[in-house]
Protein backbone atom coordinates (compact mmCIF):
# COMPACT_ATOMS: atom_id res chain seq x y z
CA UNK A 1 0.00 0.00 0.00
CA UNK A 2 1.37 3.40 -0.95
CA UNK A 3 1.92 5.79 1.92
CA UNK A 4 0.18 9.13 1.61
CA UNK A 5 2.64 12.00 1.38
CA UNK A 6 2.08 15.73 1.02
CA UNK A 7 3.19 17.47 -2.16
CA UNK A 8 1.85 20.99 -1.68
CA UNK A 9 -0.21 23.17 0.63
CA UNK A 10 -2.02 26.21 -0.76
CA UNK A 11 -4.49 28.80 0.53
CA UNK A 12 -7.57 29.25 -1.62
CA UNK A 13 -11.35 29.47 -1.73
CA UNK A 14 -13.39 26.50 -2.78
CA UNK A 15 -16.81 24.97 -3.20
CA UNK A 16 -16.47 21.26 -2.50
CA UNK A 17 -19.71 20.29 -4.20
CA UNK A 18 -20.93 22.99 -6.56
CA UNK A 19 -24.50 23.06 -7.84
CA UNK A 20 -24.32 23.77 -11.55
CA UNK A 21 -26.78 23.72 -14.39
CA UNK A 22 -25.39 24.20 -17.89
CA UNK A 23 -23.24 27.32 -17.80
CA UNK A 24 -24.69 28.63 -14.56
CA UNK A 25 -23.44 28.23 -11.02
CA UNK A 26 -26.15 28.15 -8.36
CA UNK A 27 -23.87 27.76 -5.32
CA UNK A 28 -22.28 30.68 -3.56
CA UNK A 29 -21.05 28.85 -0.47
CA UNK A 30 -17.38 29.56 -1.07
CA UNK A 31 -15.17 28.41 1.82
CA UNK A 32 -11.86 30.10 2.48
CA UNK A 33 -9.38 27.47 3.57
CA UNK A 34 -6.33 25.33 2.96
CA UNK A 35 -5.87 22.69 0.31
CA UNK A 36 -3.32 19.91 0.67
CA UNK A 37 -2.28 18.06 -2.46
CA UNK A 38 -0.89 14.59 -1.78
CA UNK A 39 0.04 11.70 -4.01
CA UNK A 40 -3.40 10.19 -3.28
CA UNK A 41 -5.89 12.91 -2.38
CA UNK A 42 -6.94 16.50 -2.34
CA UNK A 43 -7.65 17.55 1.28
CA UNK A 44 -9.90 20.55 1.91
CA UNK A 45 -9.94 22.14 5.36
CA UNK A 46 -13.50 22.54 6.52
CA UNK A 47 -14.71 24.03 9.78
CA UNK A 48 -13.49 21.53 12.33
CA UNK A 49 -12.54 18.78 9.90
CA UNK A 50 -11.33 17.71 6.48
CA UNK A 51 -12.98 16.78 3.19
CA UNK A 52 -11.15 14.71 0.59
CA UNK A 53 -11.33 13.96 -3.10
CA UNK A 54 -9.25 10.88 -4.00
CA UNK A 55 -7.17 11.64 -7.11
CA UNK A 56 -8.33 8.34 -8.62
CA UNK A 57 -11.93 9.62 -8.48
CA UNK A 58 -11.15 12.75 -10.49
CA UNK A 59 -12.57 12.49 -14.00
CA UNK A 60 -11.57 15.86 -15.40
CA UNK A 61 -9.46 18.84 -14.40
CA UNK A 62 -9.79 22.28 -15.94
CA UNK A 63 -13.10 22.12 -17.78
CA UNK A 64 -13.71 25.51 -19.35
CA UNK A 65 -15.04 28.00 -16.82
CA UNK A 66 -17.70 30.19 -18.39
CA UNK A 67 -17.77 33.97 -18.08
CA UNK A 68 -20.87 34.05 -15.81
CA UNK A 69 -19.08 31.78 -13.33
CA UNK A 70 -15.95 33.92 -13.41
CA UNK A 71 -18.00 37.09 -12.91
CA UNK A 72 -19.87 35.51 -10.00
CA UNK A 73 -16.62 34.38 -8.37
CA UNK A 74 -15.12 37.84 -8.84
CA UNK A 75 -18.14 39.38 -7.13
CA UNK A 76 -18.22 36.90 -4.26
CA UNK A 77 -14.58 36.22 -3.43
CA UNK A 78 -12.66 38.83 -5.41
CA UNK A 79 -10.97 36.60 -7.99
CA UNK A 80 -11.97 35.28 -11.38
CA UNK A 81 -9.31 32.57 -11.49
CA UNK A 82 -11.32 29.40 -11.05
CA UNK A 83 -10.41 25.74 -11.58
CA UNK A 84 -13.15 23.19 -12.14
CA UNK A 85 -12.56 19.63 -10.92
CA UNK A 86 -15.06 16.94 -11.87
CA UNK A 87 -15.02 13.81 -9.72
CA UNK A 88 -17.01 10.75 -8.75
CA UNK A 89 -18.41 10.29 -5.26
CA UNK A 90 -20.47 7.52 -3.65
CA UNK A 91 -24.11 7.91 -4.58
CA UNK A 92 -26.41 8.91 -1.74
CA UNK A 93 -29.32 7.18 -3.50
CA UNK A 94 -28.03 3.82 -4.72
CA UNK A 95 -25.63 1.84 -2.56
CA UNK A 96 -22.38 0.95 -4.32
CA UNK A 97 -23.07 3.37 -7.19
CA UNK A 98 -21.27 6.62 -7.92
CA UNK A 99 -22.50 10.07 -8.83
CA UNK A 100 -20.62 12.89 -10.49
CA UNK A 101 -19.84 16.08 -8.64
CA UNK A 102 -17.87 19.24 -9.34
CA UNK A 103 -15.54 21.14 -7.06
CA UNK A 104 -14.52 24.72 -7.76
CA UNK A 105 -11.17 26.07 -6.62
CA UNK A 106 -10.42 29.79 -6.78
CA UNK A 107 -7.51 31.98 -5.81
CA UNK A 108 -4.27 33.49 -7.04
CA UNK A 109 -3.81 33.04 -10.81
CA UNK A 110 -0.41 31.36 -10.56
CA UNK A 111 -1.59 28.96 -7.84
CA UNK A 112 -4.71 27.96 -9.77
CA UNK A 113 -2.74 27.46 -13.00
CA UNK A 114 -0.11 25.43 -11.15
CA UNK A 115 -2.74 23.13 -9.65
CA UNK A 116 -4.26 22.69 -13.08
CA UNK A 117 -0.95 21.97 -14.80
CA UNK A 118 0.05 19.56 -12.02
CA UNK A 119 -3.23 17.69 -11.75
CA UNK A 120 -4.16 17.36 -15.41
CA UNK A 121 -1.45 14.84 -16.36
CA UNK A 122 -1.92 12.99 -13.04
CA UNK A 123 -5.65 12.63 -13.63
CA UNK A 124 -5.40 11.78 -17.28
CA UNK A 125 -6.72 14.92 -18.95
CA UNK A 126 -5.06 15.30 -22.36
CA UNK A 127 -2.86 18.39 -22.82
CA UNK A 128 -5.03 20.07 -25.43
CA UNK A 129 -6.45 23.51 -25.17
CA UNK A 130 -9.36 25.00 -27.10
CA UNK A 131 -12.06 27.47 -26.25
CA UNK A 132 -15.46 26.02 -27.04
CA UNK A 133 -17.56 29.01 -26.10
CA UNK A 134 -15.67 31.00 -28.71
CA UNK A 135 -16.63 28.42 -31.33
CA UNK A 136 -20.29 28.98 -30.41
CA UNK A 137 -19.97 32.74 -30.85
CA UNK A 138 -18.18 32.44 -34.19
CA UNK A 139 -20.71 29.93 -35.47
CA UNK A 140 -23.62 32.12 -34.45
CA UNK A 141 -22.14 35.13 -36.24
CA UNK A 142 -21.39 33.13 -39.38
CA UNK A 143 -24.92 31.78 -39.47
CA UNK A 144 -26.16 35.35 -39.06
CA UNK A 145 -24.16 36.50 -42.10
CA UNK A 146 -25.66 33.68 -44.15
CA UNK A 147 -22.70 31.30 -44.25
CA UNK A 148 -24.28 27.94 -43.48
CA UNK A 149 -22.33 25.47 -45.59
CA UNK A 150 -20.90 22.90 -43.17
CA UNK A 151 -17.58 22.55 -45.02
CA UNK A 152 -17.01 26.31 -45.05
CA UNK A 153 -18.08 26.69 -41.43
CA UNK A 154 -15.75 23.89 -40.43
CA UNK A 155 -12.86 25.49 -42.33
CA UNK A 156 -13.37 29.04 -41.03
CA UNK A 157 -13.87 28.09 -37.41
CA UNK A 158 -11.03 25.58 -37.60
CA UNK A 159 -12.81 22.69 -35.92
CA UNK A 160 -13.83 19.20 -36.97
CA UNK A 161 -17.41 18.36 -37.90
CA UNK A 162 -18.08 16.74 -34.53
CA UNK A 163 -17.13 19.92 -32.62
CA UNK A 164 -19.18 21.96 -35.05
CA UNK A 165 -22.19 19.71 -34.46
CA UNK A 166 -21.77 20.09 -30.66
CA UNK A 167 -21.58 23.84 -31.00
CA UNK A 168 -24.64 23.90 -33.29
CA UNK A 169 -26.52 21.83 -30.70
CA UNK A 170 -25.47 24.29 -27.97
CA UNK A 171 -26.85 27.18 -30.01
CA UNK A 172 -30.09 25.31 -30.66
CA UNK A 173 -30.44 24.34 -26.99
CA UNK A 174 -30.04 27.97 -26.03
CA UNK A 175 -32.62 28.92 -28.66
CA UNK A 176 -30.09 31.02 -30.59
CA UNK A 177 -30.94 29.36 -33.90
CA UNK A 178 -33.42 26.86 -35.28
CA UNK A 179 -32.70 23.46 -36.80
CA UNK A 180 -32.13 24.98 -40.26
CA UNK A 181 -29.48 27.36 -38.87
CA UNK A 182 -31.65 30.47 -39.07
CA UNK A 183 -30.77 32.85 -36.25
CA UNK A 184 -33.68 33.46 -33.85
CA UNK A 185 -34.68 36.69 -32.06
CA UNK A 186 -32.71 35.44 -29.06
CA UNK A 187 -29.69 34.83 -31.29
CA UNK A 188 -29.96 38.30 -32.82
CA UNK A 189 -30.05 39.80 -29.33
CA UNK A 190 -26.87 37.87 -28.48
CA UNK A 191 -25.16 39.12 -31.66
CA UNK A 192 -26.07 42.73 -30.83
CA UNK A 193 -24.52 42.23 -27.38
CA UNK A 194 -21.39 40.69 -28.91
CA UNK A 195 -20.97 43.62 -31.28
CA UNK B 1 -13.77 29.07 10.93
CA UNK B 2 -12.28 26.80 13.61
CA UNK B 3 -8.86 25.29 12.89
CA UNK B 4 -9.23 21.67 11.80
CA UNK B 5 -5.58 20.94 12.68
CA UNK B 6 -3.40 18.82 10.45
CA UNK B 7 -5.04 16.51 7.89
CA UNK B 8 -5.03 12.84 8.98
CA UNK B 9 -2.39 11.80 6.43
CA UNK B 10 0.14 13.97 8.28
CA UNK B 11 -0.50 12.35 11.65
CA UNK B 12 -1.03 8.75 10.53
CA UNK B 13 2.21 6.76 10.51
CA UNK B 14 0.83 3.67 8.80
CA UNK B 15 1.92 2.53 5.34
CA UNK B 16 5.29 1.85 3.78
CA UNK B 17 7.55 4.06 1.71
CA UNK B 18 6.49 4.79 -1.86
CA UNK B 19 7.93 2.61 -4.60
CA UNK B 20 11.15 3.97 -6.11
CA UNK B 21 9.68 4.08 -9.63
CA UNK B 22 7.16 6.74 -8.50
CA UNK B 23 9.91 9.33 -8.06
CA UNK B 24 10.75 10.68 -4.60
CA UNK B 25 8.31 12.94 -2.76
CA UNK B 26 11.04 15.49 -2.17
CA UNK B 27 11.27 15.65 -5.97
CA UNK B 28 7.49 16.05 -6.28
CA UNK B 29 7.37 18.85 -3.70
CA UNK B 30 10.29 20.62 -5.36
CA UNK B 31 8.64 20.16 -8.74
CA UNK B 32 5.40 21.74 -7.55
CA UNK B 33 7.35 24.73 -6.26
CA UNK B 34 9.23 25.04 -9.56
CA UNK B 35 5.96 24.81 -11.50
CA UNK B 36 4.48 27.52 -9.28
CA UNK B 37 7.48 29.76 -10.02
CA UNK B 38 7.00 29.19 -13.75
CA UNK B 39 3.30 30.08 -13.51
CA UNK B 40 4.19 33.21 -11.54
CA UNK B 41 6.57 34.20 -14.35
CA UNK B 42 3.77 33.70 -16.87
CA UNK B 43 1.33 35.74 -14.79
CA UNK B 44 3.87 38.54 -14.52
CA UNK B 45 5.30 38.60 -18.07
CA UNK B 46 2.39 37.78 -20.35
CA UNK B 47 0.21 40.82 -19.58
CA UNK B 48 3.17 43.01 -20.68
CA UNK B 49 3.60 41.10 -23.95
CA UNK B 50 0.69 42.27 -26.09
CA UNK B 51 1.68 42.45 -29.75
CA UNK B 52 0.17 44.94 -32.24
CA UNK B 53 -1.60 43.52 -35.29
CA UNK B 54 0.91 44.98 -37.77
CA UNK B 55 3.64 42.76 -36.25
CA UNK B 56 1.39 39.67 -36.08
CA UNK B 57 0.54 40.31 -39.74
CA UNK B 58 4.23 39.98 -40.71
CA UNK B 59 4.39 36.69 -38.80
CA UNK B 60 1.24 35.35 -40.48
CA UNK B 61 2.31 36.42 -43.96
CA UNK B 62 5.77 34.85 -43.69
CA UNK B 63 5.49 31.69 -45.73
CA UNK B 64 8.67 29.75 -45.00
CA UNK B 65 10.17 28.61 -41.72
CA UNK B 66 13.22 30.83 -42.36
CA UNK B 67 11.00 33.87 -43.01
CA UNK B 68 8.94 33.19 -39.90
CA UNK B 69 12.07 32.80 -37.81
CA UNK B 70 13.34 36.17 -39.02
CA UNK B 71 10.27 38.06 -37.78
CA UNK B 72 10.60 40.14 -34.62
CA UNK B 73 7.51 38.46 -33.18
CA UNK B 74 8.98 34.97 -33.50
CA UNK B 75 12.27 36.05 -31.89
CA UNK B 76 10.38 37.76 -29.09
CA UNK B 77 8.13 34.76 -28.44
CA UNK B 78 11.01 32.30 -28.30
CA UNK B 79 13.01 34.61 -26.00
CA UNK B 80 10.02 35.16 -23.73
CA UNK B 81 9.27 31.44 -23.41
CA UNK B 82 12.91 30.70 -22.63
CA UNK B 83 13.13 33.44 -19.98
CA UNK B 84 9.93 32.22 -18.35
CA UNK B 85 11.38 28.72 -18.03
CA UNK B 86 9.58 26.90 -20.84
CA UNK B 87 12.80 25.86 -22.55
CA UNK B 88 14.41 26.43 -25.93
CA UNK B 89 11.38 26.32 -28.24
CA UNK B 90 11.86 26.23 -32.03
CA UNK B 91 9.48 26.22 -34.99
CA UNK B 92 10.09 22.99 -36.90
CA UNK B 93 7.15 22.73 -39.28
CA UNK B 94 4.78 25.16 -40.95
CA UNK B 95 1.73 25.24 -43.18
CA UNK B 96 -0.52 28.30 -43.42
CA UNK B 97 -2.27 28.65 -40.06
CA UNK B 98 -0.63 25.48 -38.71
CA UNK B 99 2.61 25.58 -36.76
CA UNK B 100 4.59 22.85 -34.99
CA UNK B 101 6.97 23.91 -32.24
CA UNK B 102 9.53 21.59 -30.66
CA UNK B 103 11.25 21.85 -27.28
CA UNK B 104 14.35 19.66 -26.84
CA UNK B 105 15.27 18.81 -23.22
CA UNK B 106 11.96 20.35 -22.15
CA UNK B 107 12.29 21.53 -18.52
CA UNK B 108 8.51 21.15 -18.04
CA UNK B 109 8.90 17.35 -18.20
CA UNK B 110 10.96 17.55 -14.99
CA UNK B 111 7.89 18.79 -13.08
CA UNK B 112 6.39 15.30 -13.12
CA UNK B 113 8.95 12.93 -11.57
CA UNK B 114 6.29 10.36 -10.71
CA UNK B 115 4.74 10.14 -14.19
CA UNK B 116 6.01 8.04 -17.09
CA UNK B 117 4.77 6.97 -20.55
CA UNK B 118 2.40 9.86 -21.08
CA UNK B 119 2.30 13.43 -22.33
CA UNK B 120 2.60 15.88 -19.46
CA UNK B 121 3.39 19.37 -20.76
CA UNK B 122 0.16 21.14 -19.84
CA UNK B 123 2.09 24.25 -18.77
CA UNK B 124 3.57 24.66 -22.27
CA UNK B 125 0.28 23.86 -24.01
CA UNK B 126 -1.55 26.44 -21.89
CA UNK B 127 1.20 29.04 -22.30
CA UNK B 128 1.16 28.69 -26.11
CA UNK B 129 -2.63 28.91 -26.15
CA UNK B 130 -2.62 31.97 -23.90
CA UNK B 131 0.15 33.71 -25.87
CA UNK B 132 -1.60 33.22 -29.22
CA UNK B 133 -5.06 33.98 -27.86
CA UNK B 134 -4.43 36.88 -25.50
CA UNK B 135 -1.21 38.50 -26.70
CA UNK B 136 -1.74 37.99 -30.46
CA UNK B 137 -5.58 37.86 -30.41
CA UNK B 138 -5.48 34.70 -32.53
CA UNK B 139 -8.01 32.03 -31.60
CA UNK B 140 -6.44 28.62 -31.87
CA UNK B 141 -6.23 25.10 -30.56
CA UNK B 142 -2.97 23.78 -29.14
CA UNK B 143 -2.12 20.15 -28.67
CA UNK B 144 0.96 18.38 -27.41
CA UNK B 145 1.64 15.72 -30.03
CA UNK B 146 4.91 14.25 -28.73
CA UNK B 147 6.49 14.30 -25.29
CA UNK B 148 9.87 13.31 -23.90
CA UNK B 149 8.02 11.74 -20.95
CA UNK B 150 6.24 9.54 -23.47
CA UNK B 151 9.49 8.28 -24.95
CA UNK B 152 9.74 10.80 -27.82
CA UNK B 153 13.06 12.55 -28.54
CA UNK B 154 11.58 16.06 -28.10
CA UNK B 155 8.29 17.59 -26.99
CA UNK B 156 6.20 18.84 -29.93
CA UNK B 157 3.22 21.20 -29.89
CA UNK B 158 0.80 21.71 -32.76
CA UNK B 159 -0.84 25.13 -32.98
CA UNK B 160 -3.82 25.36 -35.34
CA UNK B 161 -5.11 28.87 -35.88
CA UNK B 162 -8.79 29.48 -36.35
CA UNK B 163 -8.88 30.79 -39.95
CA UNK B 164 -11.54 33.39 -39.33
CA UNK B 165 -9.51 34.87 -36.51
CA UNK B 166 -6.26 34.71 -38.54
CA UNK B 167 -7.92 36.43 -41.54
CA UNK B 168 -9.26 39.18 -39.32
CA UNK B 169 -5.76 40.14 -38.22
CA UNK B 170 -3.84 39.23 -41.35
CA UNK B 171 -5.92 41.20 -43.85
CA UNK B 172 -5.28 44.92 -43.88
CA UNK B 173 -7.15 47.57 -45.85
CA UNK B 174 -5.19 46.90 -49.07
CA UNK B 175 -5.81 43.13 -48.90
CA UNK B 176 -9.53 43.75 -48.48
CA UNK B 177 -9.45 46.02 -51.53
CA UNK B 178 -7.89 43.19 -53.56
CA UNK B 179 -10.56 40.76 -52.34
CA UNK B 180 -13.22 43.30 -53.30
CA UNK B 181 -11.77 43.48 -56.83
CA UNK B 182 -10.24 46.94 -56.42
CA UNK B 183 -6.55 47.62 -57.06
CA UNK B 184 -4.92 49.08 -53.93
CA UNK B 185 -2.43 51.97 -54.15
CA UNK B 186 0.69 49.78 -54.03
CA UNK B 187 3.46 49.05 -56.55
CA UNK B 188 3.47 45.99 -58.80
CA UNK B 189 5.84 43.95 -56.62
CA UNK B 190 3.84 44.52 -53.49
CA UNK B 191 0.63 43.70 -55.31
CA UNK B 192 2.12 40.40 -56.50
CA UNK B 193 3.30 39.60 -52.98
CA UNK B 194 -0.13 40.31 -51.53
CA UNK B 195 -1.88 38.21 -54.18
CA UNK B 196 0.55 35.38 -53.44
CA UNK B 197 -0.21 35.54 -49.69
CA UNK B 198 -3.96 35.65 -50.31
CA UNK B 199 -3.63 32.63 -52.60
CA UNK B 200 -1.59 30.72 -50.01
CA UNK B 201 -4.35 31.44 -47.51
CA UNK B 202 -6.99 30.14 -49.98
CA UNK B 203 -8.81 33.44 -50.30
CA UNK B 204 -7.83 33.79 -53.97
CA UNK B 205 -7.66 31.05 -56.56
CA UNK B 206 -6.05 31.66 -59.96
CA UNK B 207 -6.25 35.39 -59.31
CA UNK B 208 -9.95 35.33 -58.52
CA UNK B 209 -11.94 35.28 -55.33
CA UNK B 210 -12.22 31.67 -54.16
CA UNK B 211 -15.30 30.16 -52.55
CA UNK B 212 -13.63 30.59 -49.19
CA UNK B 213 -12.76 34.20 -50.05
CA UNK B 214 -16.32 34.82 -51.15
CA UNK B 215 -17.75 33.39 -47.93
CA UNK B 216 -15.24 35.36 -45.85
CA UNK B 217 -16.15 38.63 -47.52
CA UNK B 218 -19.81 37.78 -46.97
CA UNK B 219 -18.99 37.27 -43.29
CA UNK B 220 -16.54 40.11 -42.75
CA UNK B 221 -18.03 42.67 -45.14
CA UNK B 222 -20.38 44.07 -42.51
CA UNK B 223 -17.98 43.76 -39.62
CA UNK B 224 -16.22 46.92 -38.52
CA UNK B 225 -12.83 46.19 -37.03
CA UNK B 226 -10.73 48.84 -35.37
CA UNK B 227 -7.02 48.13 -35.33
CA UNK B 228 -5.29 49.31 -32.17
CA UNK B 229 -1.86 50.79 -32.84
CA UNK B 230 0.81 50.60 -30.13
CA UNK B 231 4.48 49.78 -29.73
CA UNK B 232 5.47 46.09 -29.71
CA UNK B 233 6.81 44.80 -26.39
CA UNK B 234 10.28 44.31 -27.86
CA UNK B 235 10.67 47.93 -29.05
CA UNK B 236 12.72 49.12 -26.08
CA UNK B 237 14.99 46.08 -26.28
CA UNK B 238 15.58 46.68 -30.01
CA UNK B 239 16.33 50.36 -29.43
CA UNK B 240 18.84 49.52 -26.70
CA UNK B 241 20.57 47.00 -28.97
CA UNK B 242 20.75 49.54 -31.77
CA UNK B 243 22.25 52.16 -29.39
CA UNK B 244 24.87 49.63 -28.27
CA UNK B 245 25.81 48.98 -31.90
CA UNK B 246 26.18 52.66 -32.84
CA UNK B 247 28.43 53.71 -29.95
CA UNK B 248 32.15 53.03 -29.78
CA UNK B 249 32.50 53.54 -26.04
CA UNK B 250 30.67 51.93 -23.16
CA UNK B 251 30.16 55.31 -21.46
CA UNK B 252 28.45 56.86 -24.49
CA UNK B 253 26.17 53.88 -25.02
CA UNK B 254 25.34 53.63 -21.33
CA UNK B 255 24.38 57.32 -21.08
CA UNK B 256 22.00 57.13 -24.03
CA UNK B 257 20.53 53.84 -22.85
CA UNK B 258 19.86 55.27 -19.38
CA UNK B 259 18.14 58.26 -20.99
CA UNK B 260 15.99 55.97 -23.15
CA UNK B 261 14.97 53.77 -20.23
CA UNK B 262 14.13 56.82 -18.10
CA UNK B 263 12.00 58.28 -20.87
CA UNK B 264 10.00 55.08 -21.28
CA UNK B 265 9.35 54.62 -17.59
CA UNK B 266 6.26 56.36 -16.37
CA UNK B 267 6.40 58.81 -13.51
CA UNK B 268 5.76 56.79 -10.37
CA UNK B 269 2.33 57.44 -8.93
CA UNK B 270 2.39 59.48 -5.71
CA UNK B 271 2.01 57.34 -2.64
CA UNK B 272 -1.59 57.39 -1.47
CA UNK B 273 -2.07 59.28 1.76
CA UNK B 274 -3.94 57.33 4.39
CA UNK B 275 -7.30 58.72 5.40
CA UNK B 276 -7.05 60.05 8.94
CA UNK B 277 -9.55 61.46 11.39
CA UNK B 278 -9.61 65.12 12.49
CA UNK B 279 -8.25 64.08 15.86
CA UNK B 280 -5.28 62.34 14.28
CA UNK B 281 -4.63 65.35 12.02
CA UNK B 282 -4.48 67.63 15.08
CA UNK B 283 -2.16 65.17 16.74
CA UNK B 284 0.13 65.13 13.70
CA UNK B 285 0.28 68.94 13.67
CA UNK B 286 0.99 68.98 17.41
CA UNK B 287 3.76 66.41 16.97
CA UNK B 288 5.51 68.69 14.44
CA UNK B 289 5.65 71.49 17.04
CA UNK B 290 6.87 69.22 19.84
CA UNK B 291 10.50 68.38 20.58
CA UNK B 292 10.10 65.07 22.40
CA UNK B 293 7.71 62.15 22.61
CA UNK B 294 7.30 62.72 26.40
CA UNK B 295 6.26 66.34 25.75
CA UNK B 296 3.70 65.17 23.15
CA UNK B 297 2.20 62.64 25.57
CA UNK B 298 1.93 65.31 28.23
CA UNK B 299 0.09 67.67 25.81
CA UNK B 300 -2.29 64.85 24.78
CA UNK B 301 -3.02 64.13 28.43
CA UNK B 302 -3.78 67.81 29.08
CA UNK B 303 -6.12 67.94 26.06
CA UNK B 304 -7.98 64.84 27.22
CA UNK B 305 -8.32 66.25 30.76
CA UNK B 306 -9.62 69.53 29.35
CA UNK B 307 -12.38 67.83 27.27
Amino acid sequence: MTQEQGIAKVDLSYIYKAVMMGNSLYSDNWEKGVLYLTNLNLWFSESGGWLTIPLKNITMVGREVTDPIRVKAQRTIGTSHVLMIDYLQPSSVVEGATASATALLAGNEAVINTLKAYLQPMCGTPPKKQSLSDVDKKLLYMLYTGVNDVQKLSFFIGVDNETLATSFKNLRDQNMCDTSGTVTEQGLKQIREMM
Amino acid sequence: MSDPGLPPFMTDSSGGPPPVSDGSFAQSMGAFGALLKLQQNISERFPKSKVPWNETRKFLKASTIENIKSTSLYKFQMGLFKEIGLGNMQLISYAPMHYIFAVPNNPVCNFYPALQNQKVCVATTDALHRFFREELELECSVEETECIKNGDPVCKFKVDLQPISAYQIMLDKNDKMILSGVRPPVDENELKERVRALTVYKLLEKGKLSEIGNAYMQFAGTMEVEEKVFDPPWKLQEELSSIAETHNTFGGAFGEMAQKVQNTQKEPAPEPKPQVSEETKQLQEEAKKTDSFAELLSKMKKNQDGQ
